[in-house]
């Protein structure tokens, strides 16, 4: 069990090497001189090279590389050329709003969607599962943006239901009902997929000779049975609803743009206009690093609950 | 075996083996027969096959069938609503690329030699007929009809909704190749290879695959640059991983196959036998990824132009026009301009989702019929 965790770490930090190296490749091909940017506008000659040399900009790459990597080392991520604080305060400030909105989605989409997968599965190509599976297919469908605007044209601004944009909390009051339409948002993709992946799960499952065998002989599945299903059905379920948390952190860009939602999506968003290269890297670097962190606790997780994935 | 072919190891043909008295025995058909049988069945799918039919040939012949030109701007006639008829004149013009302007009347009068026409504004005006595009009057006078409106800029919203939807094809299209290139060559080779290789190719696809899609299409669409070619290329590289462990997953498989320990025992080569024997069994599953892949290609390319990324203006594509329509749903009129390439885009990417739904479901040996 040890040597498991232990050698899952080992990749995890290896993974998260990899990630490194490539975001920092990425950034530096981005064109544009980060020295100019960060002095300004109407900065002199000198002070440019001098920001250059501080920063190292005119040393080769891999000493740039090696500088960058001891400097995460010290969870120091550069500073950001726009607000000019360090790239990890500024994104600790904004992981909250875009958390609130993310947990919510997810939490919307997991419990939802694995209630119509099930709903779906008990009785397939009936009304409800046509109906429900060609939502969830209209659902993947459409660009999180797309929907974004269709709900807030139709809720907001027509039916003047629930408020177009904005973050709850506003003068020190918390409203909730500016959380709706981004959760809304932001939760119709992983539901459709959510729905879909436990449909079919629980389709292989109740395909299971003990089901079957019930059926034929014409007993109504008892709670026990339909219990032990959905749990051995659950598993497809959960590994996508891990890498959803993370996908999810990268879709509310666009929710929450849209929705003027002050978080990490703004954030990347406004960094990738102004070109601000730190908070860039900072964000792309934040979003992968939390995924490969997750997906360690949900092997983890899994190598607890079934043996055979630890000896695997 | 009397009948049967000796090229059994290059397709698996579990009913290809006929009776010795050929009269009465069941007529061998392929894989590929059922899986299409199975397909022309599924309602959904066809509907799906349909739709991607209707797109392509729109891709292809978006020229021909556009009612106006896309980028043909008249600016008297901007936010005209859906279903606007113009009227204007056709002037010849050096200054102009289309060698002619528009002039938009309220009407006219040949009289003799030149034509008397009130324009928009009410006021009287006289061109010579030698000034006008043409010596026939269908040439010179037209009435262009808006279907779907015009835009901020006068331009005809339908014509760039086609122009829109050839763009987005041709981007999911190239995409999908570039992501088909790498994640086949990679995950033929981890499948077939094993060991290091895959240890290798794994590694690779796990970073990868560790950032969040739409952040690196981002990331590598501003490192490269705006652009068509830019567009494809990052969302290209950025989508490789899902195709290269399918591939991966099925090489594993294929390789213990019988007919492939046959060709090693027949000495063929390691490529011969990766291209001629193990991918055209593998086709199945990579057509059903590529075809998810080309959906998810579409939103992506959407994605990015509504970001500014991607495509430029003048070009036509559909997420700059919703990114362009956008603010007039708050003000409350011609929300057309944001909801028409909406509806584009949703009609796209699941008319390409039904058919990979259904191309899955057709090639799923579970499912025998």
């Amino acid at each position: 069990m040890l040597t498991f965790i232990i050698r899952q770490f080992l990749y995890s930090i290896l993974i998260i090497l990899g990630v490194m190296t490539v975001t920092f490749v990425v950034v530096r091909i981005l064109p544009g001189d980060p020295a100019r940017l960060m002095a300004g506008q109407r900065a002199d000659l000198q002070s440019i090279q001098s920001l250059r040399r501080q920063w190292k900009l005119d040393q080769p790459l891999p000493v740039q590389y090696i500088d960058f990597l001891s400097r995460a080392m010290t969870g120091d991520f550069g500073r950001s050329f726009a607000f000019n604080r360090p790239v990890v305060e500024t994104i600790i400030d904004k992981v909250p709003a875009t958390a609130i909105l993310a947990l919510s989605a997810l939490t919307l989409s997991s419990l939802l969607g694995i209630a119509i997968g099930v709903v779906s599965a008990w009785k397939p190509n009936r009304w409800f599962d046509d109906a429900a599976m060609l939502t969830a297919l209209l659902g993947i469908s459409v660009p999180s943006f797309v929907l974004a605007i269709v709900l807030q044209m139709i809720f907001a601004y027509w039916l003047h239901l629930l408020p177009a944009v904005n973050y709850m909390i506003r003068g020190g009051r918390l409203d909730l009902s500016y959380l709706i339409l981004p959760m809304i948002g932001l939760a119709a993709r992983p539901l459709s997929i959510i729905a879909r992946i436990t449909r079919s799960s629980m389709l292989d499952v109740l395909s299971q000779d003990y089901v079957r065998t019930a059926r034929a002989k014409g007993l109504t599945i008892s709670a026990t049975v339909l219990k032990h299903a959905l749990r051995n059905a659950l598993n497809p379920v959960i590994t996508t609803i891990s890498a959803w948390l993370a996908a999810t952190l990268a879709g509310t860009l666009f929710i929450e743009l849209v929705f003027n939602w002050p978080g990490l999506g703004s954030l990347a968003l406004n960094a990738v206009q102004q070109l601000d290269f730190p908070i860039i890297q900072g964000v792309v670097l934040f979003t992968a690093i939390t995924f490969v962190v997750i997906n360690f606790l949900v092997d983890i997780l899994y190598s607890l609950l079934d043996p055979k994935v630890r000896l695997s | 075996m009397a009948g049967s072919e000796t090229d059994a190891l290059l397709v698996d043909r579990p009913e290809s083996l006929p009776a010795t008295n050929g009269a009465d025995a069941p007529k061998p058909r392929s894989p590929w027969w059922y899986s299409w049988r199975r397909l022309k069945r599924n309602r959904r799918a066809l509907v799906g096959l349909c739709i991607v039919v209707l797109l392509v040939f729109l891709a292809l012949f978006a020229d021909l069938l556009a009612p106006m030109d896309p980028n043909r701007q008249i600016l008297e006639y901007v936010e005209k609503p859906s279903g606007f008829k113009g009227n204007v004149l056709l002037a010849r013009s050096e200054s102009s690329s289309y060698g002619s302007e528009m002039i938009p009347i309220e009407r006219y009068r040949i009289d003799g030699d030149s034509v008397r026409y009130v324009d928009v504004l009410g006021r009287d005006n006289v061109i010579a007929r030698s000034a006008l595009a043409g010596a026939d009057e269908s040439e010179w006078h037209q009435e262009p009809v808006y279907l779907l409106g015009a835009d901020k800029f006068g331009r005809d919203v339908l014509s760039r909704l086609i122009e829109g939807g050839q763009i987005s094809l041709l981007v999911g299209f190239s995409a999908e190749i570039i992501a088909l290139l790498i994640g086949v060559t990679l995950g033929a080779l981890a499948g077939y290879y094993r060991g290091w290789v895959d240890a290798v190719v794994m590694y690779m696809a796990n970073v990868i695959w560790s950032f969040p899609f739409i952040l690196l299409v981002i990331a590598f669409s501003l490192a490269l640059g705006h652009g068509l070619w830019q567009s494809f290329v990052a969302i290209g590289v950025a989508s490789w991983v899902d195709v290269c462990r399918i591939v991966r997953g099925q090489f594993f498989s294929l390789r213990e196959t019988e007919y492939v320990e046959a060709t090693r025992a027949l000495g063929f080569g390691s490529v011969r036998t990766i291209f001629r024997h193990m991918l055209p069994n593998a086709i199945g599953p990579i057509t059903v990824i590529a075809t998810a892949g080309f959906a998810s290609a579409i939103i992506a390319e959407a994605s990015l132009s509504y970001l500014g990324l991607g495509v430029q203006p003048p070009q036509a594509s559909w997420g700059q026009m919703i990114r362009d329509g956008q603010g007039y749903i708050s003000a409350g009129k011609n929300w057309g301009l944001a909801i028409y390439p909406s509806i584009a885009i949703a009609l796209a990417v699941f008319g390409f989702n039904m058919l990979g739904d259904g191309l899955r479901d057709a090639f799923d040996p579970k499912m025998r019929t």
